[in-house]
């Protein structure tokens, strides 16, 4: 089948839109396959045959791109870091979001004005450990009408990037109503937004545990746990439902990657993600690798996305190119 | 000055006296004994900061819990109309309406592996005019979210029933139908009912942007998603796809090598790895919801002996 190239724009717009079914980064270029839309841009439906199609861009046209100028990947440094200003910024709805969050502006303003009220003592500071502590108060008196505080909360320690997170973030899809034996029946949104937020605090010693959560959950549980999986692991290759087929929703298919790294520190995991497939990856471990680590600092030095390239660079202490 | 402390004087002096309308204090020796309190309120500001490491964000206001329900009134008797153009006359803010079109086979396919006779969802709202609208998202948009005529949403697209339901909070309905109307504004909703990460509320469907409205206005309206290959939910699905004219017109030798697994697997890959996802009957059968107006097309009668006799 031929290849279609396509421009640094639409490669990002199917990234962003999870539209690969296949895709690959590697010999300087990325390789994809995409359903074919519809001319209106409408995917078919269930019933429909749907073809497909192959796409490649080479990395030079990806360099080229104008990040800085693109909020998806520009408003990434404009969050705040500290999660004091967070929680502020969130209240006064004047959050940079990039990412979506569960709520809009005005009702995430509202719960995170609930939180402070209900949950946070009075004389402690607002600190990111506090965040977690409430997160695990919450759900250890869940209550239905509590689903909507635990998913803000959840989407803002996603939104600070902090491996100490997953721990409170596991709790969250423990108590999904996919597990069977679990003590809470904790809400969607809050779960879903707790899954979306494990990726984004990316901690892989967190793995282990949710191998044990896939074996312990129902099909949907499977289901919800696998994409994390692509997400989390995924190098030169997208391990994706149509490159693994079946084996995607199986705990043992994972468990058969994660196994031989299971004494990985934090370092070396960070060293593993300076190949990963996603950018928001290689894009933290730019910012989590010490400035010794200069091997691998120096390959996301030239990376094809602008700010991870910047920050590997500020991490060696080497000007910006662009 | 201690800028935070500032705000909070000036917010304690303007509580205590209403009268002063917001307004700044002078140099004016009227203002003398307010200057002496606002100064009070300064000091004790800043000495409460001061006890604390971080500063602390003014909480905005916060809306009562989504817990509490405050009445409508009166919620009509529920009745049954013929005609799609009078459903205007029986809807108000907030209503969440379903429409289904019976005869299209890709609708009656999602009606049926989401046990749901309705394939569209939408919320009613007022536009800038105080005209009621139905807002929605629907495919093929620049933005998925739109606001359309109540006649349109039960007259086009060839809607051959509907119905609309009436949450008891009124509060909350007029909160969500402002929020779904505020979305019309919004540029990048993007319409997919199958999104694989499932977690970007700017992706959606007709049924998960009311679930959203009124999630904004703080009400859950659906406890579980429909999953439709769920251990409950897959004969039925299967069963569904086996029915469907597509299936029955693929060539033999195709129907034969569609094991039950093979379309499971086929169907989770077209959704992208999902198969859950929020139906219209699951945005209006929450308990909190009254049932005001089914709409019936009436089905042509078919041609008889009588009747062909005529011509």
């Amino acid at each position: 089948m031929p290849e279609t190239h396509i421009s640094a724009q639409q490669f990002w717009d199917y990234y962003f839109r999870n539209a690969f079914l296949m895709l690959e980064r590697k010999n300087g270029q990325y390789t994809g396959q995409i359903f074919v839309e519809s001319e209106n841009g409408l995917s078919k439906g269930l019933l429909e045959k749907r073809q497909q199609k192959f796409v490649v861009i080479d990395m030079t046209a990806l360099h080229h791109y104008d990040y800085l100028h693109d909020g998806r990947f520009a408003l990434m440094l404009q969050r705040p870091t500290d999660p004091s200003e967070a929680f502020t910024a969130v209240v006064r709805k004047t959050y940079p979001y990039r990412e979506a969050a569960p709520f809009g502006k005005q009702r995430m303003s509202e719960l995170f004005s609930e939180i402070y009220l209900h949950w946070h003592q009075s004389s402690a500071p607002i600190t990111l450990s506090g965040f977690e502590q409430i997160v695990m108060n919450i759900i250890a008196q869940y209550k239905d009408s509590d689903n909507q505080q635990l998913a803000a909360l959840a989407w803002l320690l996603g939104e600070q990037r902090q491996r100490s997170s997953s721990k409170a973030l596991l709790a969250i899809v423990s108590n999904a109503a996919f597990v069977p034996f679990a003590q809470h029946r904790i809400h969607f949104t809050s779960v879903d937004t707790a899954f979306s937020a494990l990726w984004k605090v990316n901690d892989k010693r967190s793995m282990g545990d949710l191998i044990t959560l896939m074996r312990n959950s129902s099909s949907a549980g499977q289901h919800k746990i696998a994409p994390l999986f692509e997400r989390l692991v995924s190098t030169t290759e997208l391990l994706s439902l149509e490159r693994c087929d079946e084996n995607y929703f199986s705990p043992e298919f994972w468990e058969r990657f994660i196994t031989p790294r299971r004494n990985y520190t934090d370092t070396e995991w960070d060293q593993y993600d300076t190949d990963s497939l996603f950018w928001e990856i290689r894009f933290l471990s730019a910012s989590r690798l010490s400035a010794t680590e200069t091997i691998f600092l120096n390959k996301l030095v030239n990376d094809e996305v602008q700010i991870v390239s910047d920050i590997a660079r500020e991490g060696i202490g080497v000007a910006s190119t662009h | 000055m201690d800028k935070n402390a500032v705000r909070i004087a000036n917010q304690r002096l303007w509580d205590a006296h209403p009268e002063l309308g917001g307004r700044s204090l002078s140099t004016d020796p009227a203002d003398a004994s307010l200057r002496t309190e606002w100064n009070r309120y300064y000091q004790n500001a800043v000495s409460a900061t001061a006890s604390q490491p971080k500063t602390k964000p003014s909480p905005a206001q916060t809306p009562p819990p989504a817990t509490i329900i405050t009445p409508c009134p009166l919620a009509p008797q529920a009745i049954t109309v013929n005609n799609c153009q009078e459903n205007k006359n029986h809807v108000q803010e907030g209503d969440i309406v379903l429409r289904g079109e019976r005869g299209d086979s890709e609708s009656e396919f999602i009606s049926k592996i989401s046990k749901c006779d309705y394939s569209h969802a939408g919320i009613v709202a007022k536009n800038e005019r105080g005209e009621l609208v139905v807002v929605d998202a629907y495919p093929g948009r620049n933005s998925a979210v739109g606001a359309n005529s109540v006649d349109d949403f039960f007259c086009g697209h060839g809607a051959t029933h509907g119905l609309a339901v009436r949450p008891k909070d009124c509060q909350a309905a007029k909160k969500a139908a402002q929020w779904a109307m505020a979305q019309t504004k919004e540029p990048d909703y993007v319409f997919d009912i199958w999104d694989p990460w499932n977690k970007d509320p700017k992706r959606l469907y007709c049924a998960d942007f009311v679930y959203q409205s009124y999630q904004n206005a703080g009400v859950n309206l659906v406890p579980e998603k429909m999953d439709f290959l769920s251990d409950a939910n897959r004969e039925n699905t299967l069963s569904a796809v086996k029915e469907s004219e597509k299936y029955k017109n693929l060539p033999l030798y195709e129907r034969a090598l569609a094991t039950d697994r093979k379309i499971a697997a086929d169907l989770k890959k077209k959704a992208g790895g999902t198969s859950q996802y929020i139906t219209p009957c699951q945005v209006a059968s929450n308990p909190n919801m009254t049932k005001i107006v089914a709409f019936e097309k009436p089905v042509p009668a078919p041609a008889t002996l009588a009747n062909t006799e005529k011509f």
